[in-house]
Parts: structure tokens; sequence; C-alpha cells
């Protein structure tokens, strides 16, 4: 089966869409479908909210979660009421969310659910370590919502699926071409230098870094306050962000002589918020960009058609861009 | 009003670190904590403190139940309070689930601690049986933490369950009816928990209570503390410090140096001394142990005698009151003047004042400590006031700081006799290393 056999090897998953409707529920019931058939005990939960009948912001209908016997799901209280599937409570959580407390439940009969999970990126955290530890299941899985990928951060999951698809553009060269860019911002290698235990442990602020000396010297207050500190830089330093990259951070490191051409860690993907053009440009000026946690991406699946019925041609969007990404690439309708 | 336990958080007196430093094992069990009230009762102090002895003497460190003890607040940890679910049943509510699974856990909860304390009943906390709610929650007996609506519940159930599992895809009928015959399953199961309601209140109380003396008991290990003696008209400490500032001086590599001290109702007790000789440590210290007893915790004090009181009426350190736009001196005389007020009517209290009128000259300020000793004394309360002025003292229990010895500074309270004032903050400066000039002008006009 399509990267299922992938995937047994990691104890959790991300399930990520470049966009909305780009198939990632289709995705995400395939997984649920084929981890029961090899008897794979799994969790299933959400970051955002998933599993509406209706798409909120399109208003196209959408996909349910669909569960098998024996699948544990964890969701806010107000879902859990309107469950349409016999299940057993195993545990109620004592934080709050906007759907209520998180009840974890194991499906005893085939259904489906509305999902909507832990909010914060620690409450995730601590999700994928209470049902892989306490409930023992073979596979955490977690479900994200548009634009919010920091649950597929490899320090909250092991290995991801990236969704993709028409809903980015009804023309294909602009899909592929997205779909590269995201796939070339995942893909980023870890960098070769060591950094130090109090450098990572940093919250704030722009850091330059010695691998030499050890020295940490702040750069910039944070990404939004650019306002430079008068620091002695040396070729041997490094740029360590320790929140999110963006265009603007990235331009003004560009622009100034002192710093361009510096190697620029972050800590990983999910925290890049770039456009193509000025990644371009600042590799054209010699700079690399890594990161401190790298994340494996098991495949890339693809949905042709577009929220409005439109579609590209399956056969060929999927040689696109395996040709190009030398990912494994599946059209998940087809699966 | 009765003042509660998070009413004394914001003391600076290092309450909030005794707080943080306590190792509730639940959630729930540090709300209600932070809810009891500050007990007056002498009986009711001393029941509490026969309970935190009994504890420690049976779960603390080298005491036959330690190891139980560690078991016992892993259980705890999964306490929760679901009292507004036993409400809303009592109203007559059907409670769904996610409020049956609440019961079950509790109940489950409550079995297993009550079996781990068979093997000690003496810590004045039992546990109600709730076999009751258990075995209409748990029909199967499996005693295993997860809910539904079980087959066993109802004949009809198990049938149309097994039609559903047959199903290929969801039939949207037949789960109606399944849910209409749960929703019945779940009204009878509300009715006959109503019976038991009492009883569950009761559990997550004492299990709360466990939970909270079981840290106590903890605590009283990792800071050092210790079980007071119940005084009547008494308040004395040998050892007295403060945990807060032990830790600060301890991660400095530094030694604390404990002190002891004893209070009178009759007559104020007037500390002097050296500058940065724990002067108003000593005023925290004496805040926070009282605050202790009366919330019955562990006592920073090697050993010691203290009241049941009233409350404790502070004013420690200077604070501006910016919103109000009262000078530093401003306030403080507010907060001193309400304190004055307040003693009068609140009976026996414990009155704290760190160097009152302090930011105001010595020639009015020595005058305003002065009446104010005069005003608190033969009053049926306990006062401590530190100051830098010279004052007589006439009728007070007057301690100073040992002060200076060979460069060194030792923080003992020695009583003294009017008259003798020290004059120390030169040779603190001097040891400080401030500019030799400086000092040297300063010694000067003093000649003069």
């Amino acid at each position: 089966m399509p990267f299922i056999d992938d995937i047994i090897d990691y104890t959790s998953l991300s399930v990520v869409g470049l966009e909305k409707n780009t198939g990632k529920t289709e995705c995400l019931n395939y997984i649920i479908r084929q981890m029961s058939y090899k008897n794979r005990e799994i969790a299933i939960t959400s970051i955002g909210l998933d599993g509406e009948a209706e798409d909120f912001l399109v208003g196209s209908r959408k996909p349910k979660i669909r569960l098998n016997k024996g699948v544990l799901f964890t969701t806010g209280e107000s879902h859990y009421r309107l469950r349409r599937v016999n299940s057993e409570i195993v545990e109620v959580g004592e934080e709050y969310t906007a759907t209520g407390r998180l009840v974890t439940a194991k499906a005893l009969s085939k259904g489906d659910i509305i999902i909507s999970g832990p909010t914060t990126t620690s409450m995730l955290k601590r999700w994928v370590e209470s049902v892989t530890e306490s409930h023992s299941v073979n596979l955490a899985i977690v479900d994200g919502a548009l634009s919010r990928s920091s649950h597929a951060s490899p320090t909250v999951t092991q290995s991801m699926i990236l969704t993709t698809g028409a809903a980015l553009s009804l023309n294909l060269n602009e899909v592929v071409r997205k779909t590269l860019f995201a796939l070339k911002l995942i893909g980023l290698a870890k960098s070769k230098r060591v950094l130090s235990t109090s450098l990572l442990e940093k919250e704030r602020g722009v850091w330059l870094y010695s691998t030499v000396d050890k020295k940490e010297l702040l750069l910039y207050p944070s990404a939004f306050n650019l306002t430079k500190e008068s620091v002695e830089i040396e070729p041997n330093q490094i740029i360590f962000v320790t929140g999110a990259l963006t265009d603007s951070l990235l331009k003004a490191i560009i622009e100034d002589r002192e710093l361009a051409g510096k190697e620029i860690i972050v800590r990983d993907f999910t925290k890049i918020f770039l456009s193509p053009n000025i990644v371009q440009l600042f590799e054209r000026e010699g700079g690399l960009l890594s990161v401190v946690e790298s994340s494996r991406l098991v495949a890339l699946c693809v949905n042709p058609v577009a929220p409005n019925g439109y579609s590209l041609n399956s056969n060929d969007l999927i040689e696109e861009l395996s040709y190009s990404s030398n990912l494994p690439v599946y059209d998940i309708f087809k699966c | 009003m009765d003042l509660k336990f998070k009413d004394f958080l914001d003391i600076p007196c290092g309450i909030r670190f005794v707080f943080n430093n306590l190792k509730v094992s639940s959630t729930y069990s540090r709300s209600i904590l932070l809810e009891e009230k500050f007990i007056k009762s002498k009986e009711e102090i001393e029941q509490s403190y026969l309970e935190l002895s009994q504890s420690r003497s049976l779960f603390g460190s080298g005491a036959p139940l330690e190891k139980l003890s560690h078991r016992l607040r892993r259980e705890l940890s999964s306490l929760k309070g679901i009292a507004p679910s036993l409400h809303f049943i009592s109203k007559g509510g059907v409670a769904d689930d996610i409020i049956l699974f609440e019961i079950k856990e509790l109940s489950l909860l409550n079995q297993k601690i009550s079996k781990l304390l068979e093997e000690t009943n003496s810590i004045g906390i039992t546990l109600p049986n709730l076999d009751t709610p258990l075995s209409l929650l748990d029909p199967e007996g499996a005693a295993i933490n997860s809910f539904y609506i079980y087959d066993s519940y109802s004949p009809q159930l198990k049938g149309i369950r097994e039609k559903i599992r047959e199903c290929e895809s969801f039939d949207p009928e037949l789960f109606r009816v399944q849910q209409r015959i749960e929703e019945e399953v779940r009204k009878e199961l509300s009715e006959k928990l109503k019976e038991s309601l009492p009883l569950l209140f009761e559990a997550i109380e004492s299990l709360a209570k466990l939970d909270i003396i079981l840290a106590k008991t903890v605590q009283i290990d990792e800071l050092g503390l210790t079980i007071p003696q119940i005084g009547d008209g008494k308040i004395s400490y040998k050892g007295l410090f403060n945990p807060e500032v032990e830790e600060i001086l301890k991660r400095g590599g530094n030694n604390y140096q404990k002190v002891d001290i004893e209070l009178y109702t009759d007559r104020p007790t007037l500390i002097v001394g050296s500058n940065m000789g724990g002067k108003s440590v000593t005023i925290k210290s004496l805040a926070l142990s009282q605050i202790l007893f009366q919330f019955t915790f562990g006592i920073a004090a090697l050993q010691s005698k203290i009241t049941p009181l009233n409350g404790v009426l502070h004013s420690m350190g200077v604070a501006e009151d910016w919103e109000r736009g009262l000078s530093s001196f401003g306030a403080e005389m507010e907060r001193i003047n309400n304190i004055l007020v307040k003693s009068k009517s609140s009976g026996r209290v414990l009155i704290l004042l760190d160097e009152p009128a302090s930011a105001t000259n010595p020639i009015e300020g020595s005058a305003l400590v002065s009446s104010l000793l005069t005003q608190l004394s033969n009053r049926e309360l306990f006062c401590v006031v530190t100051t830098h002025y010279k004052i007589e003292g006439r009728g007070c229990n007057l301690l100073r700081v040992k002060g200076l010895d060979n460069g060194k500074m030792d923080y003992s309270l020695l009583k003294f006799e009017r008259g003798e004032f020290p004059y120390e903050a030169l040779k603190v400066a001097e040891m400080l290393g401030v500019d030799r000039e400086w000092l040297e002008g300063a010694k000067k006009e003093l000649r003069k």
C-alpha cells in the first residue's frame, strides 16, 4: 500500500495541507483504514478544528474523519457530544480549549467525528506522549488546520505527509512551483554546526553565534524589531533565529553587507515564513539556510480536483512532482 | 469577611515561595488550598497539626510508610474537581457520558486510595464507601478507568449494537434508535446516582485533604520545617528562618543564620541594629511563620510556640501608591493608620512594621515612631517594629542585632537596655567598600 509501510517505523505523524481542500482529510481516512487492516493501534487528534461537514471558510462539502473500531481519538467536549460513533471514554483532560476539555475515547464501532484537539504545541506534545505511552498506541496522528503547521514540527511529530493539489492553483505549473518551494523548506538540511544548549534555550531574539569561541551576541531583539545591536561581526559566526524567520528579517540580513553570506539557522521548517523570491535572492548572495531539527517527509499526496470542481490531470501532476521532488507522490483518491 | 489562603500570597514575606514549593499532586487540591480559610480556632489548629504530625510519623522521610506516600501521591494526581457535575445531577440534570466517566473515575480512585490506606487508618482521614455508584457505573466489575453505556444496561441495546456492527456503512436510523435507548439508561443512572451524591462530595473533599496533608508532610522534610507547639498567649521561636532567603543564600554559597525571638502581648518588640543586619528578614519571617501556622503548614523554625491570632497586619517595605498620587511617606502613613484603626476592633493580632516613617526627617520620624509604640503598648496584641531611629522605647521589648563582629555580620538578636543605641551604618558602608573620602567626611561631621 502506498506509503503505509513507510510510516510504520514512526510513532507519530502529522498530516499537513498546503491549502484547504488538498485532500488532507481523505489522506487521513486512508491512513486510518490501512492501519486498521494492519492491526496497528492508532490515535488521532487535530491542532485545529477538523471533520466539519461544511468548510467554514469556503463553504464546500468536506469529508468527515471516519473512524474504525479500535481507533483512539481526542476531541473537545462539545464535539464529543456530537459524535456519530459508539465509543468508550478513557480520559477527560483538565485543560480547557474553545470546545471544552479534551476527551479521549476509543471507537467501538465504525463512525465519524468532528475533531478539535489541543490548541498549543506544548499540549500537543503531551498528547503524543500520553497516547503512545499510557495508551500504548503504535502511531499518534495529528491533523492540522489551515496555515497552522506547528504540529508538524519535528519536535512534536517524527514524520509528516504533505497534501497539495488544484486548490493551490488551476495551473499545473503553478501548483508544482508552489509545492516545490514548500518541499524545499520542509527538506532543509540539519546544520553541521553544533550550537550550545544556552543558545538553543533562548526564547527571543536573533543571535550571532561563533562556533569557535561559543560567544553569543544579540543581533536583533526580535524578528519584529530589526534595530541592529552594535556587535562585533566576525567571519566564523552563524545567525540563529529563535522564533520566526520572516521576509523582512531575511531582507535586513541580505541588505547588511557585514551579514550577507552567513549561515542562518532556524529551529525547524515550521518557523519559516518566507516568499520564494527572497529565498532565491538570499541564496544568490551565497547564504545558507539550515535547521536545528530536520523533518522526515514520508510522502506527498495530491488532490487534482479544485473546490470549484475543475480538475487537473492527476497523472501529469504526479509525474511532474515526483520527477522534480524525488519523493513518492500519490493521488489519494485513487489509493 | 474571612480571609483565604490566596489573600496572603502577595504579602512579600516568602509565602508564595512556600506555596510554589508545595508539591500538591492534583491541580484540584491546589485550588482547594487557595480557598482555605484563615483558621482562628485553637482547637481546629490543634486538630490539624495532630493530623500533620501523624502523617509525618507515618509518611515522612525515613518513616515506615514513606514509599506508600509516593504511591498515594502518584494516584492522587488524577483527582479532579467534579463538584459542578455532581451539582448538575442534584438539580435533576441527566448526566452525559463525560460526567458518568468522571464519577466512575472518582469512585475508582477513592477505592484504590482506601485500599492503600488500609495499612494505616490513623491520619484522621476516612474515605467514604463508594461501592454503590461504582457498581452502577462498572456493571461488569472490570475496575478499568473507562466508560460507555454498556450493553448490559439494557437488553435492547445489545441487539441494536449488533445490527450497527454488521452494517457496512453508517446507518443514521439505527444510530438514532441506539441514542434513544442510551438516553433512557443515562436518565436512570442519573436518578440512581442522586442517592450517592453526598458520599461523592465527601470523597472529593477527603481526597483533596489527603493530597494537601501529604504535600505538607513532604515539604516539612524538604525545607527543614517543624511542627509548632500551640501557645496560649505566647509567640516564641528558636532558629526562626525564611526558606526563600535561605535558598537565595544557598545558591550564592552562603549560610543562613537563624535567629531566636520571643514576642509579648503586653509590650511591643522594637528591633534596632545595623543596616543589612537582617531586621527586615526577621519581620518577614515572623509574618511568614504566623501565616503558615494559621493554615497549618510546617513552621520555618527549629522550635516554635505560636498562638492563634485573628490576623496579621503589616507594613513592610516602602511602596509608593502611584495610582493615588501618594508619595512613599503618604502611602505608608495611610497604611499604618489603617492598621491602627483596624487593630482596635480586630482582637488579638500580629502587627509587623518595618522601619515606619523612615522616608521623612529623623526628628519628626522618631517622634512618629515613639508615639506609635505608645499607642500599641498595653494592648492585647503582638507587635514588632524595626527602626534606625534613636528611640527610647519605654515599655518595649528591646532587641538589637548583634551586628558586625570582626568584619562579619552576626544576625543574632540580643536584648538591650534603653540608651544603648548601636551606630554601625558607617562600618557597614566601609565593609561594602564605599569611597573612603566620603566616609572620612562623614566621620568628621559626626565628631562636630
